[in-house]
């Protein structure tokens, strides 16, 4: 176990250089503080038309914006990191040495991780400055927001992992990660959208599909890494401690099962280059 | 060092390796020669635990792989037949990167020695991208040497190479061999294995064909071969006169067919059809033994007749 | 493929079905034994009642809360999804006694016993009160009395005004007679109305319980569980206590905000006034209080909201500048100016009574002129003065005034992704 960790650490130390030479990083660092920009520029749109605001932790919605940025990054970024290699065939050159599958998985697992927390440094300044200079202010909060963020991104990498280790080229990973994360992505907006339809204006065959959609979704749930991502938001915005710890025992949970998963993929798929 | 017990491997539709038992002994250069094909990469990775034998035994320093993984796999330097580098760093860059996962000790000593030693030092800071075919199969050797390693497990290591380069890398073997290591090679070229090779082992087909040292195999191919014929009306008097023939060292009887053995000079078929109508008999079928030593090793020579054969001019 | 064609299509009919299941068709009136309650609601007395569709039963613990058992006629009514009753149909008091369990264990068994609700400032007045058994008949007994008394005071009013106008009149025709007219007769006072209002004297269980989950049942005469009274029953207290603010900014004074929660903040637009209004608040479970009052409404039982109760008096609210105290602020009434051709159209003054002493005040509240920098923390100073729990409030004027900046800063990581990529490639 111990020699495991120095291939982590090695493997783990050249993704992270790869990633920090790399623009990717940058790009998805500056869109999620660009979005941010949006919301505080709405913020300082409605102190100005009302004159007043009053709003408990202001930072905590652009950071939910970023947070969902940075977890989408970490999940394009590990769906093609084992079919990345596995296409380049570097995968099985690792394999010729020390290294085995869940030490490879792992690795490529915490890169994505600190490749979020790059980002969120990254976001956390930019935060920082626009606190400052709006006086917006830092509250505890966003603390707790920044700690949670990593679990979620924690579901998000470990999902795009195991997409990854299904398949052995870069661009069907990527096609298999946007058609399963907009699929995803697409029943959750759906859901929120029933959510907010009043039963009363539905016609009775529409209130049966939204019956059957809604149980769908009950199931999905339990997969999307999204679902991790609205609850862990919502419980930041709640300030429920139950549910915060709740989220991130699910997170931990989520994530030991699909790095598992990941695991058993790779070696049922093999490793060599196709 | 290696030895493999009954080691099969069936893909989809390919038998790959049937039945293959070999022994690679330590301190020995082991020859692995066979044509394309012939299953020598998969045997390969079966030791390497990257493929999953369908059945079959393999045990390396006389250990199972995964009763110690890490520290099996420690003592092994590998070079593949194709270099598959990560082309976004420099030579050195990816060097240091695998000590890091082999955990050597003052890296930086160790990846200039063997640049220094592989002419590649001055290129240390260009990006592998950049890198030569032959540059690259030269950073594969280095890399499977950074560690030490006690075996090295190479296939086709001069494959895309100059010929300045095959004799670099065959120095370099034979280097490392003399430092104690032991080395268990693939190749098709057979003039590379005859040279450096202790000992040798030849598939065919997924067969162990033999395996032996390379002068007792030269013995055995210069000696005879072996050619089925199925003769119809076929007395004892034709049976002596053919055992009688000057080319024919023995004749034997296997389920109404003759197992007739001739000198391995020239291709004797021709002599044995103009001797069968001679004497009147009537030929059913004639041909060579599948398989066979000689089988695998023509194919070997036929195929690869030109890219030894340059090899050896310009030397 | 076949094969998850056929299972896909046979969870779709089972999802479909169990959802079918799930919609039952609007229901006709039914004959239904009914819980039918007068709770405390923290500010008044909210009237629910729990038909056999709902099986929980949600009180403020340690307030003294009303249930009446009624047979009655329960429909659903699919517009607003809600039951109602039709008392009109039928309304019978129904049961004997009310049980209410813990666990197996009855802990309370109540008879029932005459109350009245009190309204001290009127129907509309707010501050409702309940009373029992003899202090609900003496409560009765005094509004009937006060009552009496007014028609009586009418009474005597109206003769009084008679005899009024018969001495106005003689006073007229002395006068243009040149006799000697004496004094000019008063004019009677008309009597007052009671300002307080008492419901008539009616039969129901009045108890209170302790915090805690549960089952209440009703009996007949002959001590037997009446079938459909058996529900749980969830007593609830508040969590926290402490001050909410009605803001009034003065650009917009109709439309305030409220600041509940001491995590939320006041932003300001730059410098500008704001007016403070504290109301002693209450912090429940959102689930529990929203069912309190409404057993079909929604909510969560993982979040808490603050309810506003009554103005706080005898206060003063203190800002503070990081720990030094920056001012300290009293309650004064503020009426609004309207001002023809200015640019907000009104100004909002102090009242001052003694030079305007008849003027009524549009609102009273604590004014505080917001600095265009800093940050401040406001708090409520109670009488002895100590600072109130959770009345702390954080008020911060936004600095900014061109949101370019925002956007140019958010391309920083951009700038240094590129910086890092060029050493990078140059360094080849
Ligand atoms: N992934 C695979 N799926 C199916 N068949 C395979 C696979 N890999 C190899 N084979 C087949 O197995 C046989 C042995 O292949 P292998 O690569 O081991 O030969 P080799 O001796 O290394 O040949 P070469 O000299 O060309 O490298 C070949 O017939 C090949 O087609
Ligand atoms: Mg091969």
């Amino acid at each position: 176990m111990s020699y495991r960790w120095t291939v982590i650490k090695s493997i783990m130390k050249r993704e992270a250089r790869s990633s920090f030479f790399s623009l990717g990083l940058y790009i998805a660092a500056t869109i999620a503080c660009l979005v941010s920009a949006f919301i505080f520029n709405t913020y300082i749109n409605t102190v100005e038309g009302n004159n007043i605001m009053v709003m408990a932790s202001p930072l905590n919605t652009p950071l939910f914006y970023a947070v969902i940025v940075a977890a989408l990054y970490a999940a394009i970024s590990s769906s093609t990191a084992l079919s990345r290699e596995k296409d380049r065939g570097t995968l099985e050159v690792l394999f010729y040495g020390p290294v085995d599958h869940l030490s490879v998985i792992l690795a490529k697992f915490f890169e994505d991780i600190i490749s979020f927390l790059i980002i969120m440094l990254l976001v956390t300044i930019y935060f920082a400055y626009a606190a400052i200079t709006t006086n917006l202010g830092f509250s505890i909060t966003y603390l707790y927001a920044i700690i949670l963020s990593i679990f979620i991104a924690s579901c998000m990498s470990s999902f795009g992992l195991w997409l990854s280790s299904l398949t052995a080229r870069i661009r069907t990973s990527i096609l298999l990660l946007i058609v399963v994360m907009g699929g995803l992505l697409g029943l959750q907006f759906l859901q929120n959208y029933i959510l907010t339809l009043k039963p009363e204006n539905l016609s009775l065959s529409m209130v049966y599909i939204m019956g059957i959609v809604s149980n769908i979704l009950r199931v999905i749930k339990w997969v999307s890494p999204f679902s991790y991502l609205t609850d862990g938001i919502n419980a930041v915005a709640l300030g429920s401690v139950s549910m915060y710890i709740e989220n991130m025992i699910g997170a931990i949970i989520y994530t030991v099962v699909l790095l598992t998963a990941t695991v058993y993929t790779l070696k049922w798929k093999g490793v060599r280059k196709l | 060092m290696i030895r493999t017990e009954n080691l099969c491997k069936k893909y989809e539709k390919v038998e790959a390796v049937k039945d293959l038992s070999i022994s690679v002994e330590p301190g020995e250069i082991y020859g692995f020669l066979g044509p394309n094909g012939a299953g020598k990469t998969t045997t390969i990775m079966m030791i390497l635990g990257i493929l999953k034998p369908t059945s079959g035994k393999i045990l390396v320093f006389n250990k199972d792989l995964y009763s110690d993984y890490f520290g099996i796999k420690r003592r092994v330097g590998v070079v593949s037949e194709v270099q598959y580098l990560y082309e976004d760093m420099t030579a050195y860059e990816y060097l240091s990167f695998f000590c890091d996962i082999y955990n050597v000790k003052n890296k930086k000593e160790k990846i200039e020695e063997l640049l220094h030693k592989v002419d590649l030092y001055d290129r240390k800071d260009d990006l592998l991208g950049h890198y030569s075919r032959g540059m690259q199969q030269k950073i594969g050797f280095v890399r499977a040497l950074l560690n030490d390693p006690e075996l090295l497990i190479l296939d086709e290591p001069v494959s895309g190479l100059d010929p300045t380069g095959i004799r670099e890398v065959r120095d370099l073997i034979l280097e490392e061999n003399q430092r104690g290591r032991t080395v268990f090679m693939s190749s098709h070229i057979l003039s590379e294995v005859e040279r450096i090779s202790h000992r040798v082992g030849i598939m065919n087909k997924g067969r162990l064909v033999a395996e032996d040292t390379m002068e007792n195999l030269r013995k055995k191919l210069s000696s005879e071969v072996e050619i089925e014929l199925e003769v119809d009306n076929f007395d004892v008097e034709a049976e002596k006169r053919l055992e009688s023939l000057s080319f024919v060292n023995s004749v034997t009887k296997e389920d109404g067919k003759y197992l007739v053995r001739v000198k391995a000079d020239k291709d004797y078929r021709g002599d044995l059809v103009n001797f069968v109508s001679a004497i009147g008999g009537n030929l059913k079928e004639i041909r060579k033994r599948e398989m066979s030593l000689e089988d695998a090793f023509i194919t070997i020579t036929e195929k690869n007749i030109s890219l030894f054969s340059s090899g050896e001019v310009s030397e | 493929m076949r094969k998850t064609c056929c299972i896909s299509a046979l969870i779709l009919i089972f999802v479909i079905l169990s959802s079918a299941i799930g919609f039952s068709a609007e229901t006709p009136k039914s004959k239904e034994v009914v819980y039918s309650l007068n709770v405390w609601d923290g500010k008044d007395y909210a009237a629910p009642f729990y038909p056999s569709a709902y099986d929980t039963i949600y009180v403020m613990a340690d307030y003294e809360n009303v249930y009446s058992v009624k047979e009655t006629l329960v429909y659903y009514w699919p517009l607003t999804r809600e039951y109602m009753a039709d008392w009109d149909g039928l309304n019978k008091d129904v049961g004997e006694t009310i049980e209410v369990l813990k666990g197996n264990e009855i802990i309370g068994t109540y008879k029932k016993v005459d109350y009245v609700f009190y309204y001290p400032k009127g129907y509309w007045g707010g501050g409702t009160q309940l009373f029992t058994g003899d202090k609900a008949k003496e409560k009765k007994k005094e509004y009937d009395q006060a009552v009496n008394k007014y028609w009586k005071e009418v009474e005597a009013y109206y003769q009084a005004y008679e005899k009024y106008n018969k001495e106005v009149e003689e006073f007229y025709q002395n006068i243009q007679e040149g006799k000697p007219a004496g004094k000019i007769p008063q004019e009677p006072a008309p009597p007052t109305a009671p300002t307080f209002y008492v419901t008539d004297i009616s039969k129901a269980y009045v108890f209170s319980l302790p915090p805690g989950q549960y089952t209440i049942r009703t009996k007949d005469k002959n001590e037997e569980i009446i079938p459909g009274t058996v529900k749980n029953l969830i007593a609830f207290s508040h969590r926290r206590e402490g001050i909410g603010y009605n803001i009034i900014p003065e650009s917009k004074w109709t439309y305030p905000e409220v600041a509940d929660d001491s995590s939320e903040i006041v932003y300001q637009y730059r410098e500008g006034t704001l007016y403070f209004q504290p109301y002693k608040e209450w912090e429940f479970n959102e689930l529990y209080y929203n069912k309190l009052s409404k057993p079909q409404s929604p909510g969560r039982s993982d979040r808490w909201i603050w309810v506003h109760m009554d103005p706080v008096s005898n206060v003063k609210l203190r800002i503070y500048s990081g720990d030094s105290i920056f001012s300290e602020i009293r309650n004064r009434p503020y009426y609004v100016e309207q001002v023809p051709g200015s640019a907000l159209g009104y100004n909002i003054k102090l009242l001052d009574r003694k030079e305007n002493p008849y003027g009524m005040a549009d609102f009273s509240a604590f004014k505080f002129s917001v600095p265009p920098t800093g940050d401040y923390k406001l708090v409520t100073i109670d009488s002895k003065g100590d600072i109130i729990e959770n009345s702390d409030r954080y008020i911060r004027p936004i600095t900014v005034t061109d949101a370019r900046n925002i956007f140019i800063a958010s391309l920083g990581p951009l700038i240094i992704g590129l910086v890092i990529y060029i050493i990078r490639r140059v360094g080849r």
